[in-house]
């Protein structure tokens, strides 16, 4: 299902893919709600609305499809039951990412009043930072289930549903961070995204700090550790590269001196 | 020379299924040609339309005894593991917090398999034992061999939620509109003289949001393993029909009308075309493709 889903996003080239350079819409569907079936869209939303008191569960899907005037059998519809109602939700809120950026205020921001000494790559770490708390924020309604969830997702047969899932998150924010380039970077900063998010989300299950203020923490020093070793592993190539360069050159000396 | 027999048996199976194969191939080339007002399959045959309920009778009529016996014979028991996967799937049964009554109806349900599996489902995971099973078929044979069976039961005997009617599934005169939560057809829909008819019929009696679900023979989707399957039902199954049931030509038509089935993709539109929102893809294979269970909900 999930396979058709998304070859459909390569069949209906959209007015914003000719304007995402190195965005990947080719592979992850940006409106991933939008595929499914109206009326299915409808009980997924209906039981999102019960979710946050009775979890993720199939008394959910029940009690909303009880609410739409239809009968105890109609959640057979979503064949995986919960799992189904968690990738839900999953895509919903990665979708209200993506909307959100579009419908962002166009005009351009205020002149900074101090000046930016951020260099390109710090800029792009704190935008991640910002995107992956607003996504996590989108946990808080669901934050007494989201456990339960968690250990579903995790469960062998969920395993390739769920990664999909994260690479496609990551992806949706790194892009919106504003990350155009196609070189290595591009898998290892989806990587350490995708990393940094998994641990964030499982934290902030555990998180009891007033307003969630220790998982940002958290996400801002998981970040923060990444990036130092991104640069370790940058500045050990560039070591071996020098290295490299000086050794070739001074073999050339001895040679030309013979 | 017992050896040579026996070879030469094998031969002739194996070139009795070759050209069973080859009439396949012509029927399904020019098969849009048979889909005229008048005639339809049964089998391999092309029979008139009015005649196909009819000779269909006939083979159940004649199978209706030893029904269960051979089930178990040519699936190795396997069948039974279907059917209590396709209710397990299914998992019938008034939730908590409701007092409304569930209405299931089983379509071409004589032998009572499905639906006894059903009240048991409902009994044991949900605790619900008020909720109303209809059972129905066009067979007046098949559906006494399942009130017997029901009278032999030790649960559902003289229960007053368990009824049964004599039914054609493409009109269903005597179930009412928007009347069943639960509409099931285990291995009977592919008997069905208008198939597109029988699931309007389905769309028409399900209540909004009830669930029309179906168990039936499908394609192998394994070449190697269904190489090894065609062989086994065209050999092995007509020729235990003549020893076990004393009827070959009955076998020979359910193999038959098995291969003629539409593939799981096909039949999943075709409940899409009368109506259903179809779950997932609309179907779950069962042993590689032998059986598959398809789901569609009337929203």
């Amino acid at each position: 299902m999930f396979r058709t889903v998304r070859s459909c996003a390569v069949a209906l080239p959209t007015r914003a893919s000719t304007l995402r350079a190195y965005h990947s819409i080719n592979l992850i569907n940006t409106k991933p709600t939008e595929d499914y079936n109206p009326k299915t869209k409808k009980l997924l939303d209906a039981a999102m609305d019960l979710v946050p008191s009775l979890g993720f569960t199939d008394q959910a899907l029940t009690l909303a499809s009880r609410r739409l005037g239809y009968t105890d059998t109609t959640p057979l519809v979503l064949p995986e039951g919960p799992l189904d109602l968690i990738v839900y939700h999953l895509r919903r809120e990665r979708e209200k990412l993506a909307v959100a950026s579009e419908t962002a205020p166009a005009d351009p921001p205020a002149a900074p009043t101090t000046p930016d000494f951020r260099t390109k790559d710090q800029r792009l770490d704190d935008a991640c930072h910002e995107l992956i708390v607003q996504r996590l924020k989108g946990n808080i309604p669901v934050i007494e289930h989201l456990d339960n969830a968690l250990a579903l997702m995790v469960q062998p047969q969920n395993m390739a549903e769920s990664l999909s899932e994260l690479g496609a998150l990551s992806d949706e924010i790194v892009h919106q961070a504003g990350h155009r380039s196609s070189d290595f970077d591009w898998y290892t900063r989806r990587a350490s995204i995708s990393a940094v998010y998994a641990a964030s989300e499982v934290y902030m299950c555990q998180d009891k700090s007033k307003n969630f203020e220790d998982t940002w923490k958290f996400v801002k020093s998981s970040l923060e550790a990444r990036r130092g070793l991104q640069e370790g592993v940058g500045n050990v190539g560039q070591w071996v590269s020098f290295q490299g360069i000086a050794s070739v050159m001074v073999i050339r000396s001895l040679m030309t001196r013979l | 020379m017992n050896r040579l027999g026996a070879a030469q048996r094998l031969t002739r199976g194996l070139s009795a299924t070759r050209s069973q194969l080859h009439r396949l191939r012509a029927f399904s080339t020019s098969g849009s040609c048979l889909n005229d007002d008048k005639s339809t399959h049964f089998g391999f045959k092309t029979v008139d339309k009015d005649s196909k309920e009819s000779l269909v009778g006939q083979v159940f009529s004649s199978v209706a005894s030893k029904y269960d016996i051979m089930n178990d014979v040519m699936s190795f028991g396997i069948h039974r593991l279907w059917k209590d996967e396709f209710v397990n799937t299914l998992n019938p049964g008034r939730r908590a917090g409701s007092n409304e009554q569930l209405s299931f109806l089983d379509v071409a349900g004589g032998s009572g398999d499905i639906a006894f599996r059903i009240l048991d489902n409902a009994k044991r995971r949900h605790g619900d034992v008020s909720s109303n099973m209809t059972v129905v078929d066009i067979n007046p044979n098949m559906l006494a061999e399942g009130e017997k069976r029901a009278a032999a039961h030790p649960e559902y005997a003289n229960d007053p939620r368990i009824k049964f009617l004599v039914q054609n599934a493409e009109t269903l005169d005597q179930i009412p509109d928007e009347s069943q939560d639960l509409y099931t057809v285990a291995f009977g829909i592919r008997n069905f003289t208008n198939i597109p008819k029988a699931l309007e019929t389905a769309h028409r009696v399900l209540k909004p949001g009830g669930v029309f679900a179906c168990l039936e023979f499908s394609k192998v989707d394994n070449f190697i393993l269904d190489q090894v399957y065609t062989q086994y039902s065209f050999n092995v199954i007509p020729m235990m029909g003549q020893i076990v049931a004393g009827d070959r030509d009955s076998y020979q038509y359910l193999v038959e009308s098995i291969v003629r089935f539409p593939t799981q993709e096909k039949f999943a539109q075709m409940i899409q075309d009368a109506g259903f929102t179809l779950a997932g893809d609309g179907y779950k294979n069962l042993t590689f493709g032998v059986a598959a269970v398809h789901i569609g909900v009337k929203l």
